[in-house]
């Protein structure tokens, strides 16, 4: 029933993916960050593979280390922080191995992100353009007007009207959406083989999120990109995914085919997730409130189960308390999904206890 | 980022403070020990700051006068002794005088609003037009030279800041709901202001006051360099300055480095501690005007 | 944006007013009579009051404000009687020595204050940020006329690499002809590279200590602004469209944080034209604030109320151009100002 592997497996592997076809490999990725009261464990032992035009959804409540470990992949994370341990593999190189000059090729080249808040994301004294023009520049070896008019073609092609003219604007002209809109763009200006969006559209209103949703995803689908999606809202995640991992204090509790996922989630977390989107429906903000409790506190040594203290069916099991649970292989009826439980593929027959 | 630690600056703070900042303890140490030399000294150092002795003019630092003598004859321990009681003690006059003024002025046009708040911001506005110096040589012509005249007029420049601070403060509060709460029981305008306004501003005003301390000092110095400060024979580390000055450049170089030695000395620990201070209570806070 | 400027221009104006009429007072409400000054102790009573009339003091008070203030505007600040000579005729020949003494001044600080505080926050390793910390500290604590004494005795009278304290030019050359009245440019102008070289040897150790101050103040407070700006999400975003961390650092942070000096460096300057007092006197330096000095201590009351009013309109006229230069530079003012 119950198959325990090493805490290495990942979903990919177990469902045999061939592995020219593999983008991204991260292996025992772990980040730490200096605190007064100590070390914390931002990302901890974290492994996944991305196969190129793959989409794949990071999801979890914030804190739970998703943003940390994407900067940790383009080797941006900022001091106190520090990635302590694993392998970044792209291609055959491992990021982590490499000069701060050659990972700058990486990043805005074949890796570019998308962050969360367009407001901030602009320096507010040089002109959209200037920002695209330099973006371009960077990784192409190509002359300002070139450039200029690739960075026009661009805000076209993400529905800025009049592009040419509005590359002498200033970020706080355009307004929110459209900035997220630029950012999006500026993020495909090279054509990345691997875009990571950082919660892309919390920022935004309902309306405008649905349409900066579908601009990415014709964007990444037309230059033939692999995406990775961060964020702590189910909803947006169905149809748009293929498959999805759920992170929870620094860990990848459950890692499944989206369909797999919202069929029939293997960890007890994620069903509650799911459960808050039905609830909530389309309302996202204050989602994840309705599971009771908080993550742990990350400066406390880990012992168990990181999540038995709000889980339903494993809170006061000495099982969950005493041990960390192994991520296991659960063969559903949707495919092969991984789910660090103790409990994985045993759910519904606790439930119903 | 991802992780929760976020701490409060208070908590930071105060974990600094009993861990030891080292430079911050460091510079209080050295403060408190100029002070309490400056205090005790001149009871326990024999020499009178005035007494002249003739034979013994312009020696160089001996046994017998550590700091050497100056053109009088004068021990120049005794006169370093009770010239930085003088200017640091002015000095304080300075910053508190500034900061009473300030607040005073302050509450009064925050609380009044009107023609009170037009009429002192416009008098405020017109005072920082002139540098420090400026203002107090103009208080020095319109009364004498001395110390009392170049005090009130470096007050007179340091109270528009405090005004402008507990002013904005005093709007701002005053628009919260539990000033206004306190206002519909029937607490009067003068209770709520000392009793809940005022306690809050009182971090930023002492910051301020050890931010500016130094100034002031330097300042002071300054006018006793020029002439318009303290007055022959009283002894002031700025006026101990010009008395060395012809001296200084023909070999007699104690008369002139000692004094400015002081000052440089206190003066830099205040504006360190004063760093220091700041950055404990307000981590991310700017440095703010300190002239 | 012109009613922004309209408006601060506004502001301006009455704050000169304030501050004319802050010193008229402060200046006639005195006690002791300027005639009395004046004609000296000895002169009788008939010379006083002939010289009071003369003088204009014999007036209401209200009047001798407005007259005061109708004659400044057209550019008479009244009569030396100590010099001899109209105090705005005073003024235009002392002025372009602190002009040159203090841009110089000012000038070193701010380039030496952004230079030293970049380095300071784009180093990683922490030595040279404590020593800009130190350094900076040490700056704002020295007496700066007590600083000028010692670099005089130590560099000019011990090494000889500057000339003592013997004001703009070596005794033994003629100033070069009046162009814009500053020294070394106008040498330059007339091609005596002689006396350009003489000039620019006597500018040095002045212009340095009148640099201490605001090259600390000026540092840390780019210091601390630079730190900020580090912090902003845009520099990480920069960061991962790939460019290096110097690029950005020059391109984004700098620039950036350079705004905030704006208003302080105008600042410093206005103060430095009229505070440069002390370094004047020190170094002999025949600018506007040797000339305050000997005005206060002989107690010629037109001189010094014409000095104030020149250092208020200073102070005002630049960070009126400050605030126009914030609305031309930063785009965000000059949106919300359209």
């Amino acid at each position: 029933m119950t198959e325990s592997n090493a805490s290495t497996m990942t979903i990919d592997a177990a469902n045999a993916a061939p592995e020219r076809d593999t983008l991204l490999d991260v292996r025992g990725l772990r980040t730490e960050f200096q605190t007064a009261r100590g070390r914390v464990a931002a990302v901890r032992d974290v492994s996944f593979t991305i196969r190129r035009r793959q989409r794949l959804a990071i999801v979890g409540e914030s804190g739970s280390g998703k943003s940390a470990m994407a900067m940790s992949i383009v080797g941006l994370i900022q001091p106190p922080g520090r990635v302590t341990a694993g392998e970044i593999r792209l291609g055959g190189t491992n990021l982590r191995e490499l000069s701060d000059r050659k990972l700058s090729e990486v990043r805005g080249g074949r890796i570019s992100l998308v962050f969360q808040d367009p407001m901030s994301a602009f320096d507010p004294i040089r002109t959209i353009g200037s920002q695209m023009i330099e973006s371009i520049r960077v990784h192409q070896s190509v002359s300002k007007r070139m450039a200029r008019r690739q960075a026009a073609d661009l805000l076209g092609e993400v529905g800025v009207t009049d592009a040419s003219s509005r590359l002498s604007d200033y970020p706080h002209q355009y307004s929110g959406g459209m900035r997220q809109r630029v950012l999006i763009a500026m993020a495909l200006a090279n054509s990345p083989e691997l875009v990571i969006a950082d919660e892309p559209t919390t920022a935004l209103d309902v309306t405008t999120q649905a349409q900066v949703l579908e601009l990415l995803d014709r964007l990444v689908t037309d230059r033939g990109a692999a995406l990775m999606l961060i964020t702590h809202n189910l909803g947006i995640v169905a149809g748009f995914c293929d498959s999805v991992k759920v992170m929870y204090a620094g860990q990848l509790i459950e890692e499944s085919e989206s369909r797999a996922l919202f069929a029939s989630a293997a960890h007890p977390y994620s069903r509650e997730l799911l459960k808050c989107v039905l609830r909530t429906d389309r309302r996202q903000e204050g989602l994840l409130s309705t599971i009771p409790g908080t993550l742990p506190d990350p400066t406390q040594p880990f012992k168990g189960c990181s999540f038995e203290p709000r889980c339903p069916l494993g809170k006061g099991n000495p099982l969950c308390q005493g041990v960390e649970p192994p991520l296991a292989t659960v063969q559903g009826p949707h495919g092969v999904q991984l789910a660090k439980c103790h409990f994985a593929g045993q759910l519904e027959l606790k439930e119903d206890q | 980022m991802a992780v929760a630690v976020a701490e409060a600056p208070i908590t930071v703070a105060r974990r600094r403070i009993v861990k030891g900042d080292k430079v911050l303890v460091g510079a209080l140490g050295g403060l408190a020990l100029i002070a309490l030399i400056v205090i005790v000294g001149p009871f326990v150092w024999h020499y009178d700051a005035n007494a002249t002795e003739l034979t013994a003019q312009l020696s160089a630092p001996s046994a017998e006068h550590p700091l050497g003598t100056d053109n009088l004859g004068r021990d120049l321990l005794a006169r370093v002794l009770t010239g930085a009681r003088t200017s640091l003690g002015a000095g304080a006059v300075v910053v508190i005088a500034g900061a009473v003024l300030g607040s005073v002025t302050g509450l009064l046009a925050g609380a009044l609003g009107g023609m009170v708040d037009t009429v002192l911001t416009w008098l405020t506005n017109s005072i920082l037009c002139f540098p420090s110096i400026m203002l107090a040589m103009a208080v020095v012509m319109a009364l004498k030279p001395g110390i009392p005249a170049v005090v009130i007029g470096l007050s007179i420049h340091s109270f528009p800041w405090y005004m402008r601070t507990i002013r904005g403060e005093v709007m701002r509060i005053a628009a919260l709901d539990f000033v206004k709460s306190t206002n519909a029981i029937g607490a009067s305008q003068g209770r709520i202001l000392f009793r809940h306004i005022f306690p809050h501003l009182v971090s930023t005003i002492v910051l301020q006051m050890a931010a500016v301390f130094g100034a002031a000092v330097l300042s002071l110095a300054a006018m006793g360099f020029l002439g318009m400060g303290a007055q022959p024979p009283e002894a002031e580390l700025g006026a101990m300055i010009t008395e060395g000055q012809q001296f200084f450049l023909t070999g007699q170089w104690w008369m002139a480095a000692f004094p400015g030695l002081v000052l440089l000395i206190a003066v830099t620990l205040t504006t360190v501690i004063a760093d220091r201070a700041r950055e404990l209570l307000d981590p991310r806070g700017e440095y703010i005007v300190a002239d | 944006m012109l009613n922004l400027i309209l408006k601060r221009f506004g502001v301006a104006a009455a704050t000169i007013l304030g501050a004319s009429l802050f010193s008229f007072f402060l200046l006639r409400k005195l006690p002791g009579d300027p005639a009395r000054l004046v004609g000296g102790e000895l002169a009788d009573e008939q010379t006083i009051t002939s010289l009071r009339q003369a003088m204009g003091l014999d007036s209401p008070l209200q009047e001798q404000f407005w007259n005061y203030i109708t004659s400044s505007f057209h550019g008479d600040l009244g009569f030396s009687y100590t010099i001899g000579q109209p105090v705005s005729e005073l003024v235009r020949t002392r002025l372009p020595a602190t002009v040159e003494l203090g841009l110089t001044g000012v000038a070193t600080a701010v380039v030496l204050a952004t230079v030293f505080a970049a380095i300071a926050v784009y180093r990683k390793k922490k030595g040279a940020d404590v020593s800009l910390r130190i350094a900076s500290s040490l700056a704002m604590g020295s007496p700066p006329f007590w600083l000028a004494l010692v670099a005089i005795l130590l560099l000019s009278v011990n090494l000889g690499i500057f000339p003592g304290p013997e004001g703009r030019l070596s005794p033994s050359l003629l100033p070069p002809p009046t162009i814009t009245g500053l020294y070394t440019v106008d040498s330059i102008l007339s091609g005596q590279f002689g006396t350009f070289f003489d000039a620019l040897r006597h500018l040095i150790l002045p212009a340095l200590t009148i640099a201490v101050g605001p090259f600390a103040f000026l540092s840390r407070l780019f210091r601390s602004q630079l730190r900020n700006t580090m912090r902003e999400p845009f520099i990480v975003v920069a960061r991962s469209r790939g460019l290096l961390r110097g690029s950005v650092f020059l391109r984004h942070a700098v620039p950036n944080s350079l705004l905030s000096l704006v208003a302080a460096t105008a600042m410093l300057l206005a103060e430095t034209m009229t505070g440069s007092v002390l370094v004047e006197k020190v170094f002999g330096w025949p600018g506007v604030g040797s000339l305050t000095v000997d005005a206060i201590l002989q107690k010629d009351f037109a001189v010094v109320q014409g000095v104030i009013l020149l250092s208020a309109t200073l102070y005002v006229t630049v960070s009126f151009l400050a605030d126009v230069v914030y609305v031309v530079v930063d785009p965000r003012i000059r949106a919300g100002a359209k």
